[in-house]
């Protein structure tokens, strides 16, 4: 061990005396305090906290990763170039420590740059409403939607039921249709008639009885239970209904209304005396296709922790069905303070694989080579959801192929973006939770690295340094 | 180096000078080629602000892909419902693409639209920093850098007219009333003589330093308060110290107190609010004024005198900017779709003027403010004008049938004709009712229309008949319980001469809706007209929509000035509740009466 930290003391030194470290912490010194200054957001506190803490993590994740890379590519490529290596492999020490211990030394360079500037923003960020003049129902809202940490539970959409109503649709109309059944369609390439697959049929039914699920025709209202919601038990704790609302039949003026009760609703519907807490009704017109939220005092939560919320679609003002979506009921869990260390290691988790990547790549490939090859891993991982995505939505075809031969690559890649990136946790107020936190470690760190190290050690242990590289 | 590598490296350097020389040369004409096919933005940076000229130039290649970045973001944020980022977005977009007006455009319709939206309604201030944000950029960014595309002109114009100035919005009145109390402050009354003055007021301080007393005043403020020492703020805070004095030091409202009576303040008052219409509200005052002359409101009295238009409603800026594209980036010989569209905005804003363009902001003392809007038939003449133009417009330019135009037309005077009678205005009633009969006495087949014949009151009679006819007794109750609290509502802010007219106007619609149903059912349903003056008298006094202050204020006014009315009112209550009680009382003996024991 004591030979692996020596290497690692050294790899530390060695990095702080490269150029690009000293550029890095000068232009985060400079650039953090000026962003929580200059930066504005929407004009309110909330919108300016948002602004910076996004910004803020972004801009230290992005250029702690370049520096990782540049650091792990260079100092092991470097030693190997200027043949300084061969006054450690003359020593009594196992390629594997070299490896290992380069690597440590990158990733404890990591953890104390990222301590330091984690600590800048969060200071900056914690500082920021007591600098400004601001009213208290700002601070209040800031305090709600921003220094909290808040878990979400999503509406779970019966798909078995769904897919078993749309069965049942199908085996009706085959009944009745007979001979006619199934349908005909325009086939896309020859332009004619022919029946549709029976799949075909099934996948429309199920999806329109998906949509039946969300939806809540005019004049007709629906309920929607949550249990197990376990709020803080502060005073004035609130407790927020998230939700994206769309309607068959675009409204002119591109607004649902609507009214959302919330509550013990079962109880309150059942009338028979059960109901213990306030039912809180809210009066929303909402813009379609775009997330919403509002908030409801947490004592409509019941002592068994169930809450109800039920939406009531005004016929007067809606011509048409609306389908209420991403339906999620947040309330707070935990502390900013918590929930931001959380951030920091989810950050750290890929300066670990970044390092690791390094590391690995420079024991057979030439330092630019090796700094290419990470920046596009890294780019594909900044990526890599939307690509799967995408991937998915592909026609059934050429989706196929690239299931089983583009996605399994992209499984092996890092992914940085969309549940991984911290800053969208700390923006919205959401908890990181310890366990997903974990299996991101597991799959990044404990799996991926760990391949990446044990490669290249493989590979270093059979490279010849003494023969260059080009 | 031998001899031959040199004669090679010259043969190269001169075969890359000829090309670069013939690459040049073909410039030019990719230029024109360019030019000619629309591809290319006039990129113009020599009056461009430092930033502006580094951000466009700098990035080099990369602007395109940074600007796609902000796009992806932009929406990505837009979609998850997040819009804390969306000035700063537009703001950097908008940065990078400065000569790319459907840029400005977009953004300043999703500030304006999307995102206020988005906020809820119980919070009209935060609403309304959006569409503030959203008509800012278009006025004090995007026009400057694009002063001849009139789709920004138009954006700007629609923002005012359709956002703010019409009803489809829950915080509208929200959003008129900040427009109303800003213009207040700025413009105060608005005559002509104000307008001449603001004109007439000079570009910069220092112009009006070379007055004496204005130079001492100053000089006095400069002492008295160190907030006065900044000249870039100096105006907005002798703004701020005319209307909150207590933000600022006792020395400071000494020296305005000693200034009182001396015109170099009247002065200093009329440069810093020409001051702030220049340069906050980027508005041009000798433009403001042909505005004016254009199409302000017309006095009854002097039909040749026109008043200035009422800055304080949102249709005006709507017309302003809207007029103010047409002249800077207009083509009128073309009349494209833009220009027709900015056209029409001026058009409806009139329109709206006439409906609803007159204006008061009644302040309580706890300083709640409230805005009430109400007709404006000064403007009649400028809608009637410019309504005639389009017809002309349509026809010249459009070559189009401007059947559904006239058709409109034909209306407007009709209603017109209505309006001003009910009013009390019968001889501007009866000019309108001539234009009418001689502009349309003929239908579109040619025959001609029976109705136009008539007398003027036969006319009327006929209209209203054709109106009320339909009506049952609830809405014929309703239609007078609102004149008569319309007329109330106007007695409590000393509009003397509506609200005798609203009251003669309720008590004839009353009659005659008597003397058409002589029907006993009717009679007997029908209340007394002394009733419904005591239920709409009530119905104001309880009305939360108007001040309390108001209310109270209109009680108190009916007491002092009009004794006999408010007896006549007290009489009603009393009948009125004593009526309750017998009827309470007769159901009480038919309960007891059918109770089993």
């Amino acid at each position: 061990m004591g030979k692996i930290w020596a290497i690692a003391r050294n790899t530390i030194a060695q990095a702080m005396r490269m150029k690009i470290a000293a550029a890095v912490i000068v232009l985060l010194l400079i650039l953090l305090p000026m962003m929580s200054m200059i930066m504005i957001g929407d004009g309110t506190l909330l919108g300016k906290l948002q602004t910076f803490s996004s910004y803020g993590l972004s801009l230290v994740g992005l250029l702690l990763s370049i520096l990782t890379i540049a650091v792990s590519t260079f100092t092991l490529s470097d030693e190997l170039k200027r043949q300084q290596i061969f006054l450690v492999v003359t020593k009594p020490v196992r390629r594997w420590q070299i490896i290992m211990g380069k690597f440590l030394g990158v990733v404890v360079l990591d953890i104390i740059l990222l301590i330091f500037f984690s600590g800048v923003i969060y200071g900056l960020t914690v500082s920021v409403p007591r600098l400004l003049e601001v009213a208290d129902d700002e601070k209040a809202i800031a305090d709600d939607q921003f220094f909290t940490a808040r878990e979400g539970i999503k509406v779970a959409l019966d798909i078995q039921a769904a897919a078993e109503r749309a069965r049942e649709r199908f085996k009706k109309l085959k009944e009745e249709k007979g001979r006619d059944w199934p349908p005909l369609k325009m086939a896309e390439k020859t332009g004619i008639e022919e029946r549709m697959t029976e799949i075909e049929v099934l996948s429309i039914f199920v999806q329109e009885e998906m949509v039946r699920e969300q939806s809540v025709e005019p004049g007709r209202g629906r309920v929607w239970d949550f249990k197990d919601i376990r709020p803080w038990s502060e005073p004035n704790t609130m407790v927020f209904v998230r939700f994206k609302l769309d309607s068959s039949v675009a409204p002119p003026d591109g607004v649902i209304y609507g009214l959302w009760s919330v509550g013990n609703l079962p109880a309150y519907q059942r009338g028979d005396g059960s109901l213990t807490t306030p039912i809180y009704n809210v009066e929303r017109n909402s813009p379609t296709r775009t997330s919403q939220e509002f908030f409801v005092p947490a004592d409509a939560v019941t002592q068994d922790n169930f809450l109800g919320v039920g939406f009531v679609n005004n016929p007067n003002l809606n011509p048409s069905s609306v389908t209420i979506q991403e339906l999620e009921v947040l309330y707070k869990v935990g502390t900013f303070g918590g929930n931001f260390v959380r951030a920091a290691l989810l950050m750290l988790v890929r300066l670990v694989f970044l390092a690791a990547l390094g590391i690995a790549l420079t024991t057979w490939l030439s330092f630019p080579v090796a700094v290419l090859v990470c920046l596009v891993i890294f780019s594909a991982g900044l990526v890599n959801g939307f690509i799967v995505d995408s991937i998915d939505g592909l026609g059934a075809g050429i989706g196929q192929a690239y299931m089983f031969t583009v996605k399994p690559l992209l499984m092996l890649l890092p992914r940085f973006d969309d549940n991984y990136n911290p800053a969208g946790y700390v923006v919205s107020g959401r908890i990181i939770r310890w366990l997903f936190l974990l299996k991101a470690a597991g799959e990044t760190i404990g799996i991926k690295s760990l391949l990446l190290l044990v490669l290249g050690m493989l590979v270093f242990r059979r490279r010849e340094v003494a023969k260059s590289s080009v | 180096m031998r001899w031959k590598d040199y004669g090679i490296i010259l043969s190269a350097i001169m075969i890359a000078v000829a090309m670069l020389t013939l690459a040049s040369w073909q410039q030019g004409g990719i230029r024109t080629d360019r030019d000619k096919m629309g591809l290319s933005l006039k990129t113009d940076l020599g009056d461009a602000p430092p930033s502006l000229a580094f951000a466009t130039v700098a990035m080099g290649a990369f602007r395109g892909l940074i600007v796609d970045i902000l796009w992806i973001r932009a929406d990505d944020l837009k979609q998850k419902g997040q819009f804390f980022d969306a000035k700063q977005l537009a703001d950097w977009i908008t940065l990078l693409q400065p000569r790319f007006p459907q840029v400005w455009d977009f953004q300043s319709w999703n500030m304006a639209y999307n995102i206020s939206v988005a906020i809820p309604n119980t919070q009209p201030a935060e609403r309304w920093r959006w569409v503030r944000n959203g008509y800012e950029l278009l006025r004090d960014k995007a026009i400057p850098l694009n002063p001849h595309s009139i789709i920004l002109y138009r954006q700007l114009s629609w923002i005012f007219i359709h956002k703010i100035g019409d009803i489809s919005d829950d915080c509208h009145m929200y959003y008129k009333t900040e427009i109303a109390s800003a213009m207040q402050l700025l413009l105060g009354d608005q005559t002509n003589a104000n307008f001449e003055n603001l004109a007439a007021a000079p570009l910069a301080l220092e112009v009006l330093l070379s007055d004496a007393e204005v130079a001492k005043f100053i000089e006095a403020l400069k002492l008295a308060d160190p907030a006065f020492l900044s000249s870039d703020k100096w105006v907005e805070n002798y703004l701020s110290l005319r209307q909150t004095p207590d933000r600022f030091t006792k020395e400071a409202s000494q020296v305005l107190e000693l200034y009182r009576d001396n015109p170099a303040l009247g002065k200093i008052d009329t440069f810093a609010r020409a001051y702030q219409m220049r340069h906050v509200w980027k508005m041009d005052i000798a433009f403001m004024q042909k505005m004016n002359a254009m199409y302000g409101p017309v006095r009854f009295e002097d039909p040749n005198h026109r008043d200035p238009l009422n800055w304080q409603h949102p249709a005006v800026h709507a017309m302003y900017w809207s007029a103010k594209g047409l002249e800077v980036a207009g083509k009128p010989e073309t009349y494209r779709v833009d220009e027709k569209n900015t056209d029409r905005i001026i058009f409806h804003s009139l329109q709206m003027l006439y409906r609803s363009g007159k204006t008061l902001l009644y302040t309580s003392k706890d300083g709640r403010k409230d805005l009430f809007l109400r007709p404006d038939l000064r403007m009649f003449t400028s809608c009637d004008q410019t309504w005639k133009k389009m017809i002309e417009k349509y026809e010249q330019l459009e070559h189009g049938n401007p059947k559904a135009v006239r058709g409109g037309h034909k209306n407007f005077l009709e209603n017109a004709v209505m309006t001003f009678y009910q009013s009390g205005h019968l001889k501007e009633a009866l000019e309108i009712y001539k234009e009418l009969i001689t502009l349309y006495s003929k239908d579109e087949q040619g025959f001609e229309i029976a109705d136009y014949k008539l007398p003027m009151m036969d006319f009327l009679k006929k209209q209203m008949k054709d109106e009320f006819s339909s009506l049952g007794i609830r809405d014929a109750v309703e239609m007078v319980n609102g004149m008569l609290k319309e007329s109330y509502f106007r007695y409590a802010i000393y509009d003397d001469n509506e609200s005798a007219a609203r009251e003669k106007m309720a008590q004839e619609v009353y009659m005659f809706y008597q003397k058409e149903h002589n029907d006993e059912t009717y009679r007997v349903g029908l209340p007394t007209i002394d009733l419904l003056r005591y239920t709409a008298f009530m119905d104001f006094l309880n009305d939360p929509l108007y001040p309390e202050q108001m209310r109270m204020g209109m009680l108190g006014r009916m007491q002092a000035e009009r004794p006999d009315l408010f007896e006549k009112i007290k009489k009603q209550e009393q009948q009125f509740f004593e009526e309750l009680r017998k009827e309470q009382e007769k159901q009480n003996t038919e309960q007891s009466g059918e109770s089993p024991s």
